[in-house]
């Protein structure tokens, strides 16, 4: 490729193409575990499907447990990264191109993951293909199957638009010693690439388009996945500010979920020369800018239940504040407001001080989710009476709790696999930015 | 957390009356014949416990989940299960003023749909709409609404509204995405957490019954729609002993609680009835009769109730929020 | 598994009751002392016997027994209908279903002769079983009929009953004082919309109420009923009117109606827009690709 003497693709090529070709030992062990805890969740899975749904927590009023709040979650964690690859992709931000690959792999990933959960919570998962057989146009629910399965093809897309570029250079790297299939792979994938300008338009065209499109599909899929609660009758989620409150609050745990991952690549990959920390600073304010439309949506949504005090919400708002106060708390305040004090403060704007904010946002996020389901479930209109005392209450068992963990650790293994494709910092984005920044800087200098 | 009640399965197998169109079905039917149901209940340690007449002669006593009434001749296919009662819309009044919770509505229906422990169709709760207004006792059936959100929000058409008013589910399209749960107010719907232990080998499966029951689905009140078929009335109606509830065809104007029967508008108009929760808007096909003139004390209602049904009411005190709750430990 | 089981079980059964047969078996010397063998219970039959308008006696009865635990409804058993003075006409045997209940009706030139105090009597017996002893069960009535006409004066339209009896020669004679009541009938149960007592004549007249449903073209059937009478039982006698309020049935679904077959025309247009905005740019991407494998190809060749 012309490129090839670029010392900036050198130094990348240095960092990445070990791992690429070689497997540590911690590897191997991390893998084990995460593989581990994988069989565990299939157990789990076994467990549910022999036995019937009475195994988890779930019972006739509270239907929709942790497999429906993780659901949500993944999709949202999906959609920001999304959101934020596309974004920076549109408006060609130079900061972009250590971010960018991080953002479009959790994309994909946890979309993978998400509607897994629903499998779960549906009680007969054999007629899964009914959605799709019989479909009722007018249900939310065949709304999100069509959204759902447009979104996950446009991120593989897009995903697979940023990967082609690496996958040529890959292909062409003769000295790295790849084995055979694996050139062979590199090379099917890189479809006859060689970066020719009218291939350099077809794709920046291609690109451009889904980059878009992913943004427009990311906020359609949020907004139909809250109105899944939205447009039921009951009190907390009859609501009409759900829509773009989801779509906020799904940026916001992306956005917590990059910083955090960027953390965990800077420390695996040693890649403090590329991950700086005006990255950090740059998706921290992007946090903070979030974080605050976040916490308007909360307090306005709260807000006008708490005021108006119609009988049903004020019986959820005084649950929150009393069975489900520490989590409402922790979500609510801390999850919002300690990410604005730190990446606010110029003090506290180090790099672990906003990755521990991105986590605290991130966890504080999956409460809200919880917060959401869970309490009003437990507030129906006819309160809960004439059942068996132990049905009234929800308490997650071992079974969901075990496809949670199960599900994190598929995360982690399939970015761990990811990682071994393709190098996690896309190496023809970095160049290219540095040859745009170095064209547009030279005529300043003269 | 939950306690599991496993009931021997042998003493249930051999006492199950297969009722069904295939020839196998007829021969079991022909062979094993039908038997008596008693009113009479005797308690032991199994739990509620019926007597049952084989045709040889021989009384045998079996817990009351063991035991399947003959079901019907005829079922209604899912298909034909769509089709309403022609030129029919049918309608159900409660009288709050008669309704000691004697439970018998709750039983009948158990029983007469083979509804498993803990899957009720028909419930009664103890209400009071504040603090200082009257507590009462409120059979809840299925409303079958007119704008059923349940069925609205039904992704593959699983649950359906017929021309009669009734909302049905098919337990063999259901998913079980249980958002039809989540989509009703009245919190009718319940699911089946666990494989129903009456299997009822044979049973072809209705709608209109509801049965055999399958895990993982939704079921609920479906107004003993194949009773209906054959001019009869539902089985909590005839179980009631206070002659609470009243249905009937709201077209002909006339509901029934088996011993009078009365114009429909009538009532309503000199009673007030109304219906439960209407600005939601759902327009429900049951009406309530206002709790005046009450023939009992509402602590009638806890006489002679089995200490774990009783439970079902004291425990719920957590619900803080719910003053009625707090009076019903008394 | 299951199934397998079930057959142990039936011939588990099948063998213990061959074996407990044998061992109460009289010639097998066996048999217990005479009070192991269990008591017979006693069986009732609770008979209804109305006289319908065209002329039929319908019958209904009920099967139960009494103990000190309570009323037993006892069905699957058989029972049959009789008749005459010593019960000697055999009508049917019919099985109690569910609720202990079995019906028969009898048509009217099937019913017995007359007793010479002009009393039909018909009964239902029930042979008893080895755990029920039998039963019977009789009710004997005079013949009576009701004719129901309607008359209007003004605009007051009312139904009129006229109860007599036959007698030797032919002529009818009117019962009197006695209580009638008129009903409609519905799906479920007679709907009542007056009564009142039969005159010196034999007559009486109820107003038809206003505004009572009939079916689609307002027609509706008026039965007339004397309950319970101590000579007569229960006679019906019926007339067909016009009179009701004509009634339709349409399902009334609401032009937003989402609970409907088929999704509101709205929700239909914007789910295609979206659709073909989305895969006409996914496509467009797609095709990109090809281009770019294609230009691939000529580079290289």
């Amino acid at each position: 490729m012309e490129n090839n003497n670029n010392a900036l693709e050198k130094n990348l090529w240095k960092v990445f193409l070990p791992d690429l070709v070689k497997t540590s030992r911690t590897w191997y062990l991390v893998f084990a575990i995460l593989f581990l805890l994988f069989l565990f969740g299939l157990f789990c899975l076994y467990t549910q499907i022999t036995q019937g749904h009475i195994v988890t927590g779930m019972r006739d009023n509270v239907v929709w447990g942790m497999y429906i709040v993780n659901f949500i979650f993944f999709m949202g964690v999906s959609y920001a990264g999304a959101l934020i690859s596309g974004v920076l992709h549109l408006f060609r931000s130079d900061w972009r191109g250590s971010v960018v690959r991080m953002a479009e792999l959790i994309t994909v990933i946890s979309l993978l993951i998400g509607p897994c959960f629903i499998m779960f919570c549906i009680g007969r998962l054999e007629r899964l293909p009914f959605l799709a057989m019989y479909p009722r146009i007018q249900s939310p629910i065949t709304w999100d199957v069509i959204a759902i399965s447009s979104d996950i093809i446009g991120c593989f897309i897009f995903l697979y638009l940023s990967f082609l570029e690496d996958f040529a250079r890959l292909r062409d790297m003769k000295q790295a010693g790849f084995s055979k299939w694996r050139t062979k792979i590199y090379r099917i994938l890189a479809l006859n690439y060689h970066g020719s300008p009218e291939q350099r338009k077809h794709l920046k065209w291609a690109r451009d388009v889904m980059a878009a499109m992913i943004i427009a599909i990311a906020i359609i899929v949020y907004s139909v996945l809250a109105w899944i609660f939205g447009v039921t009758l009951q009190p907390g989620w009859h609501s009409t500010i759900f829509g773009p409150y989801f779509v906020i609050a799904a940026i916001y745990s992306g956005t917590g979920v990059l910083i955090i991952l960027m953390w965990i690549f800077r420390k695996i990959y040693h890649l403090e020369e590329y991950i700086t920390k005006r990255h950090f600073v740059n998706v921290g304010v992007l946090l903070l800018i979030i974080a605050a439309f976040y916490g308007y949506f909360t307090f306005s949504d709260y807000l006008t239940k708490w005021y108006g005090s119609v009988k049903m919400d004020k019986v959820l708002i005084d649950k929150l504040f009393t069975e489900f106060y520490t989590m409402f708390i922790l979500s609510n305040y801390v999850g919002i407001l300690v990410p604005m004090l730190v990446v606010g403060i110029k003090k506290l704007r180090t790099i672990p001080n906003i990755t521990i904010a991105a986590f605290i946002a991130v966890l504080g996020l999956w409460f809200n989710r919880y917060l959401i389901v869970v309490p009003t479930l437990e507030t129906p209109y006819l309160p809960i009476q004439d059942i068996r005392p132990a049905w009234i209450h929800y308490t997650p068992t071992w079974v969901e709790l075990g496809l949670t963990l199960a599900s994190l650790a598929t995360f982690g293994l399939l970015i761990m696999l990811a990682a071994k494709l393709v190098p996690i910092v896309s190496v023809s984005e970095m160049v290219e930015i540095e040859e745009n920044v170095s064209v547009e800087v030279k005529p300043e200098i003269r | 957390m939950d306690e599991k009640e496993k009931t021997p399965k042998s003493r249930r197998d051999f006492l199950r009356i297969g009722a069904g169109m295939g020839a196998a079905t007829l021969a079991t039917v022909a062979a094993s014949g039908l038997f008596t149901l008693t009113g009479k209940e005797t308690r032991a340690e199994g739990g509620k416990k019926i007597k049952v007449l084989t045709t040889d002669g021989k009384l045998l006593e079996v817990s009351e989940s063991q035991l399947s009434e003959p079901t019907a001749d005829m079922v209604v296919t899912r298909e034909s299960s769509h089709q309403g009662i022609t030129g029919r819309k049918f309608v159900m009044v409660i009288d709050l003023a008669k309704c000691k919770n004697a439970r018998k509505c709750v039983e009948a229906c158990q029983h007469g749909h083979h509804l498993p422990k803990d899957h009720e169709w028909m419930k009664v709760f103890l209400l009071q709409n504040s603090e200082q207004e009257a507590q009462y006792w409120f059979p809840r059936p299925c409303f079958h609404c007119d704008n059923p959100m349940c069925v609205s929000v039904c992704p593959v058409g699983a649950t359906y509204k017929r021309s009669d008013g009734i909302v049905l589910v098919d337990n063999q399209r259901c998913i079980g995405c249980k958002f039809c749960m989540t989509g009703c107010p009245y919190s009718v719907r319940v699911f089946h957490w666990k494989e129903p232990e009456d299997k009822a080998d044979g049973a072809v499966y209705s709608p209109e019954t509801g049965f055999p029951t399958k895990e993982g689905t939704v079921g609920k009140c479906i107004f003993c729609a194949d009773l209906l078929r054959k001019n009869e009335l539902p089985r909590c109606l005839s179980a009631c002993p206070m002659g609470v509830i009243y249905f009937g065809d709201i077209i002909e104007d006339t509901i029934t609680n088996g011993n009078e029967t009365l114009r429909f508008t009538e009532v309503i108009r000199d009673r007030a009835g109304y219906r439960h929760l209407e600005s939601l808007g759902t327009e429900p096909s049951v009406y309530y009769l206002p709790p005046v003139n009450r023939q009992f004390p509402v602590e009638r209602g806890f006489e002679g109730l089995d200490p774990k049904i009783r439970e079902r009411y004291e425990n719920t005190a957590s619900y803080k929020i719910n003053p009625l709750l707090r009076h019903g430990k008394q | 598994m299951e199934r397998s089981c079930n057959i142990l079980k039936r011939v588990f059964l099948f063998t213990t009751l061959v074996c407990l047969a044998f061992f109460f078996h009289p010639f097998t010397g066996l048999s217990l002392p005479q009070g192991g063998a269990p008591e017979k219970k006693p069986a009732a039959l609770a008979l209804t016997r109305v006289k319908m308008s065209n002329g039929d006696h319908q019958m209904k009865v009920v099967l139960s027994s009494t103990s000190e635990n309570g009323r037993t409804l006892l069905a699957g058993l058989p029972v049959t209908f009789v008749g005459g003075k010593d019960l000697s006409v055999k009508y049917s045997e019919q099985k109690t279903n569910a609720r202990g209940v079995a019906m028969f009706t009898i048509p009217k030139d099937k019913l017995p002769a007359k007793d010479p105090d002009g009393t039909i009597t018909l009964g239902v017996k029930f042979d008893g079983n080895k755990e029920y002893e039998p039963a019977e069960e009789q009710a004997g009535v005079k013949d009576l009929t009701i004719e129901v006409t309607t008359e209007v004066a003004d605009t007051v339209r009312s139904v009129k009953a006229f109860a007599f009896e036959v007698d030797e020669k032919g002529a009818k004679v009117p019962l009197k004082a006695t209580d009638i009541a008129f009903y409609v009938p519905r799906m479920f149960s007679y709907l009542k919309i007056g009564e009142g007592s039969l005159d010196s004549s034999g007559v009486c007249v109820v107003e038809f109420p206003k505004n009572l449903p009939g079916d689609s073209a307002g027609k509706v059937t008026v039965i007339a009923r004397i309950e319970d009478n101590d000579i007569f039982g229960n006679v019906e006698g019926s007339t067909r009117v016009d009179w009701a309020v004509p009634t339709q049935h349409f399902v009334k679904e609401s032009y937003r109606a989402l609970w409907s077959q088929i999704a509101p025309t709205w929700m239909i247009i914007t789910l295609i827009i979206l659709l073909t905005g989305v895969w006409g740019h996914y496509t467009y991407a797609v095709v990109k690709l090809f281009q770019i494998r294609k230009e691939g190809k000529n580079l290289s060749s």
